[in-house]
């Protein structure tokens, strides 16, 4: 502690004005002769002890209060919170969150609303702007990922520019990878200062996931051999209104839409506020045109679902936009920007199934035959498009015809390139169905299995048992398969195993690079026998699904295609592959995985070799956002994130000479459209109270900033030390107060009890 | 020559009373006190009935003559009131105050004491003294003549304040000495034990005495006005205290009040007459305002009345205060 007057401290010595007078009272007694001794003494007994230590201390107090007094004057100054780090150059990096929910209105300035995001652009401007000297780095929750910060710079003007850029529609802020990848760009700064400033509106959506030892975790992080980093978290006050609304759709099979039949999509409005509202307007458009309008009311908290039917006449791909109208006098909307969501989908033809099969007409008659019954007559009633083909036809062919997914049926074992082609059209989304043999190449299975994780679990051994086994009893909780929960479509249990290839898990390999371009779920149990051994498995790789079954197809291995409930169970595991992820409808935080398939039938085929670009234009008014440059043999590709929400169009297009030459374009790409929605929590607008964000700062060893000016006061604080004269004041005042409450205690002479 | 220990004032004050005794005692000489005793006086009051027994000589012979029936004159008997006074002069009585201007409770009970003996031997009552303080020490017996007041005046002058108070001791010995119902006038500050006090005063009733008692007490005493750090030095047995006497004054006015609380309920209870006055007050005025208040009760029957009266020094005069107040 230091002293900014320390010669003012030789005024505490006043301490010996109250003690010397205390004294000069106690030598200075005045001699009275009494006559009422016995009513003296009897009030002396009741109050001497209380009286004695009163007394005791109004003199400590009152030599307390000159001592007091001369340390307020002169104004001492806590330096032991001084830090070393505050002395040199400051480095910030401004971390701020652009995600949809920061574009709700924060307050209203001339009757128009100021969003979340430009008021903390604003603080965040003046923080740049106090400090001249810094480096300054922006950064927002999107771009996090990105090599480059959206400015470096030291001029506080250019930053606030930049700041003036941000749009709030970015995916969600992940408190967790956002700080960590914050912390790690701040650790290559070599200032002494470096600070991470981050500015969000800290909703509970967004922290709640977030544990005690994930902020223990980031606040280790903060911890370098070259000093501390600092970590800022700028808040503001919460909005005045919080109401909101939001639209979503909630479903769209549009693997099971046809043209010329009924496809219904369904919208799910929720009131995230605490008030109901009544006759919002909502519409909804296909390919941009209004087709439906509708009035709902929601209760306060609640959803409500519109089912919507409309009726495409063409296959391809469209889109829906759902959008809740302006907001009326009787409800107002905080976040305007999760009023409307939009939706791309493909009406398509019937689904196409390539089955894979070492000998035509052998197993795989009984695939057929389940698949598509009719004859090429009738081949319209059939659900599936069914092709047989060879193992070597199989790379040229899933190229071509573009199959939803493939059944490998005993196939022994895959050559190089249609292995490589069936993992891409897997990772893009096909569909896998994978039946064993007596026969199969084990090593060939394996690396799909271990090595390229592929497959969810290993072939193993084949288990020939006298006692043929039967399905362990099960409540299906895999929507495809709840139909056989019940009898309607088949007893599962009436399906008997003599054979089988035991399924292991995959032990975990010291390689754990192979899934790098796809990632693999864990593998489910979709089916297992009553010893339970794994029948049918499941898992994701990539954005396809593979299911993998134990038993094959031979009637040796048991009665399964003898029995009636092999159609139903067949299709039923076929359709589980088709229900795959959405690739067309996003987050603004998820890459977009797109594939690009060579026209079979074009009869001015251009070589592959010529370089293209994918053009990104934003519907409806076709504004190009981006562009994405393409090899020619590139079949498929990952877009970056796009980072903003809406709905746009992907447009193959040829480099400026050839498109002059007027070549014709021999790709097509799927698909064509991408939807763009934000997550549904960012429309809970809720934020952490003032006690939550306080506990949190503290968790995460952070500073809690409501405005710009307490972090030039906290860097001061660092700097110079704190000074502390205001407390003591503080105590002071409360000391004289003691001490005239003590005093007319004493004056009064205690209760008179 | 009496003691020049009246002041001129006091004098003229008591010149202007006139005390008319409320109850009916016995006495020996005419006065202006009724005597329910019949005997040998000038004054005839009335005719009875000659009884067996009766004397020979108060038979009313001319009547005899008009109406020859034996009837016995009665007169009306004036009696002077036996009074005694009995002055404290115990240590807690030489309280005087730290004003050099104010008198002490010890003087003022003297002259209090002196009026009431100058005005009593004018009405030619018989006035007894007797000084205490543990024990009775200088004796008066009553008498009635005008020399007697220079006995009485001289005993007064020689009494000096000592020792402790013992009012029950005193008055128990003070006892034997009241052989005829008669009036006791106690001038204390009763300072001591309470219970045996009231013990004492008690047996007085029940003999049939009038008891009034002015109690005289220290304008500090009442109000404890002390502010700096002050040693309390008993007068009498306590030892010493320095205290603040700001932190218990409350306290000590607290315990005064429930001190006199005590006294003057049971000597309403005892039908005993109070008088609280403070050293600092007129004595003339005080006797003017107690015979003014007495005499404004119901004569003959109002004997055992209490008569309660705190003397306010600041307004030199008397003033009644409530028989179950006391507060000043």
């Amino acid at each position: 502690m230091s002293f900014l007057n320390a010669t003012l401290l030789t005024g505490g010595l006043a301490f010996l004005i109250p003690l010397c007078i205390h004294l000069l009272n106690r030598t200075r007694v005045r001699h009275v002769d009494w006559g009422a001794m016995h009513l003296l003494q009897a009030a002396i007994q009741q109050n001497h002890r209380s009286l004695q230590w009163k007394s005791w201390l109004l003199l400590l107090l009152r030599c307390c209060i000159p001592i007091l007094l001369a340390l307020c004057l002169a104004r001492p100054v806590l330096t032991s919170i001084r830090s070393t780090w505050a002395q040199g150059a400051q480095s910030l990096l401004f971390l701020v969150d652009d995600s949809l929910s920061m574009g709700q209105i924060q307050a209203q300035v001339s009757g128009d609303g100021i969003s979340f995001l430009s008021s903390m652009a604003d603080q965040c401007a003046s923080i740049a702007a106090s400090q001249p000297d810094s480096e300054k780095h922006l950064w927002t929750t999107s771009c996090l990922q990105d090599a480059r910060p959206l400015t470096s710079t030291k001029d506080p003007q250019e930053l606030a520019n930049a700041l003036d850029q941000l749009r709030a529609e970015a995916g969600s802020l992940d408190p967790l990878k956002h700080l960590r990848h914050a912390l790690e760009k701040l650790t290559a700064f070599s200032t002494p200062g470096r600070h991470l400033i981050l500015a969000s509106d800290f909703r509970v959506a967004d922290w709640q996931a977030i544990s005690d030892s994930d902020l223990e975790s980031l606040r280790s992080l903060c911890e370098t051999p070259e000093g501390p980093l600092q970590i800022s978290l700028l808040s503001l006050a919460a909005s005045t209104n919080s109401s909101n609304l939001s639209v979503r759709f909630s479903s769209a099979n549009s693997q099971q839409a046809a043209p010329q039949q009924p496809f219904s999509l369904t919208v799910e409005i929720t009131n995230h506020g605490s008030e109901d509202v009544e006759d919002v307007p909502l519409i909804l458009g296909v390919d941009g045109q209004t087709v439906e309008r509708r009035s709902v009311d929601i209760g306060a908290g609640d959803s409500r679902q519109l089912e919507f039917g409309y009726e495409f006449a063409d296959a391809g791909w469209h889109y829906a936009v759902s959008r809740i109208l302006e907001p009326s006098a009787t409800w107002k909307d905080a976040l305007d920007l999760d009023n409307q969501a939009s939706l791309a989908f493909e009406i398509a033809r019937r689904p196409r199934i390539l089955i894979v099969n070492p000998d035509r007409g052998a197993n795989s008659h009984y695939l057929e035959l389940a698949l598509a019954p009719f004859s090429s007559q009738q081949a319209e009633g059939n659900r599936y498009e069914v092709l047989t083909l060879a193992p070597e036809d199989c790379a040229d062919r899933i190229r071509q015809l573009k199959p939803e997914t493939v059944v490998l049926n005993g196939v022994p074992r895959l050559d190089q390139q249609a292995t490589q082609e069936l993992r891409e059209f897997v990772q893009a989304g096909g569909g896998l169905l994978v039946f064993p043999s007596s026969d199969m190449d084990s090593d060939w299975y394996r690396t799909q299995s271990q090595s390229l994780a592929l497959l969810p679990m290993q072939y193993g051994a084949q288990v020939e048992s006298k006692i043929e086994a039967e399905l362990k009893r099960q409540f299906f909780q895999v929507p495809d398969l709840q139909v056989f929960n019940g009898l309607e479509a088949g007893n599962l249990y009436e399906l008997r195993f003599s054979r089988w290839r035991v399924l292991s898990p995959i032990a975990p390999t010291v390689d754990e690079a192979s899934p790098a371009d796809g990632t693999s779920s864990r593998p489910a149990t979709i089916l297992e026998l009553t010893d339970g051994t794994p029948m049918v498995v499941s898992h994701r790789f990539g954005r396809g699904i593979v299911i993998q079954v134990a038993s094959s197809l031979d009637e040796r291995w048991g009665n399964l295609p003898q029995k009636p409930v092999f159609v139903p169970w067949l299709q039923q595991l076929l359709q589980s592959t088709l229900t795959r992820p959405d690739s067309a409808n996003l987050r603004p935080d998820e890459s977009a995985f797109l594939r690009l398939i060579d026209r079979v039938n074009s009869q001015r085929q251009v070589t592959l070799g010529s370089p293209r670009s994918i053009e990104i234009s934003q519907l409806p008014d076709m504004k190009a956002i981006a562009s994405r440059r393409i090899e020619a043999a590139e079949r498929s590709l990952q877009l970056e994130p796009l980072k903003r929400v809406g709905l746009f169009r992907l447009d193959l297009a040829a480099s400026s000479s050839e498109n002059r030459a007027g070549q014709p374009l021999s790709r097509e790409i799927t698909p064509p459209l991408l939807s763009v929605n934000a997550a549904a929590k960012e429309s809970e607008l809720r934020q952490l109270s003032p006690q939550e964000l306080r506990r949190l700062s503290n968790r995460l060893g952070a500073n809690l900033l409501q405005s710009s000016e307490e972090f030039e006061t906290m860097l001061n604080l660092h700097r110079a030390g704190r000074e502390i004269w205001q407390p003591l004041i503080a105590v002071l005042l409360l000391l004289l107060f003691a001490e005239s409450l003590l005093s007319r205690s004493i004056t009064k002479g205690g209760s008179a009890a | 020559m009496q003691p020049s220990i009246l002041s001129s004032e006091d004098r003229e004050g008591i010149a202007q009373l006139q005390y008319f005794a409320k109850g009916v005692v016995d006495g020996l000489t005419g006065g202006r006190h009724s005597s329910p005793h019949r005997g040998s006086s000038v004054e005839f009051k009335e005719h009875r009935g000659y009884a067996k027994g009766d004397e020979i000589k108060s038979i009313d012979w001319k009547l005899f003559g008009k109406t020859d029936r034996l009837f016995i004159r009665q007169y009306e008997d004036e009696t002077n009131l036996p009074a005694w006074l009995l002055l404290d002069q115990s240590g807690s009585m030489g309280y005087g105050g730290k004003d050099p201007h104010q008198i002490y409770k010890h003087q003022f009970a003297v002259r209090l004491a002196a009026c009431l003996a100058t005005l009593l031997v004018r009405q030619q009552d018989a006035v007894g003294l007797a000084t205490f303080d543990t024990d009775m020490r200088a004796t008066v017996p009553p008498r009635s003549q005008l020399s007697h007041l220079h006995s009485l005046l001289q005993s007064l002058v020689q009494s000096k304040t000592q020792g402790e108070t013992s009012l029950s001791r005193s008055l128990q010995q003070a006892a034997p000495r009241l052989k005829r119902r008669g009036l006791l006038i106690l001038l204390s500050d009763c300072f001591d034990e309470i219970v045996p006090f009231v013990q004492a005063m008690q047996y007085f009733r029940h003999a049939g005495h009038q008891v009034i008692v002015f109690q005289i007490l220290h304008r500090d005493e009442v109000e404890f006005p002390f502010r700096e750090r002050t040693q309390f030095r008993s007068l009498e047995r306590f030892g010493e205290h320095t205290v603040d006497p700001r932190s218990i004054r409350q306290s000590y006015l607290s315990k005064f009040s429930e001190f006199q609380q005590e006294l003057l309920t049971n000597a309403m209870r005892l039908q005993v007459e109070w008088v609280t006055c403070t050293s600092d007050a007129s004595c003339g005025q005080l006797l003017a305002e107690f015979f003014n208040t007495r005499n404004s009760g119901k004569r003959g029957t109002d004997t055992g009345t209490l008569r309660h009266q705190f003397v306010n020094h600041r307004q030199s005069a008397s003033t009644h205060a409530r028989a179950d107040g006391g507060q000043p």
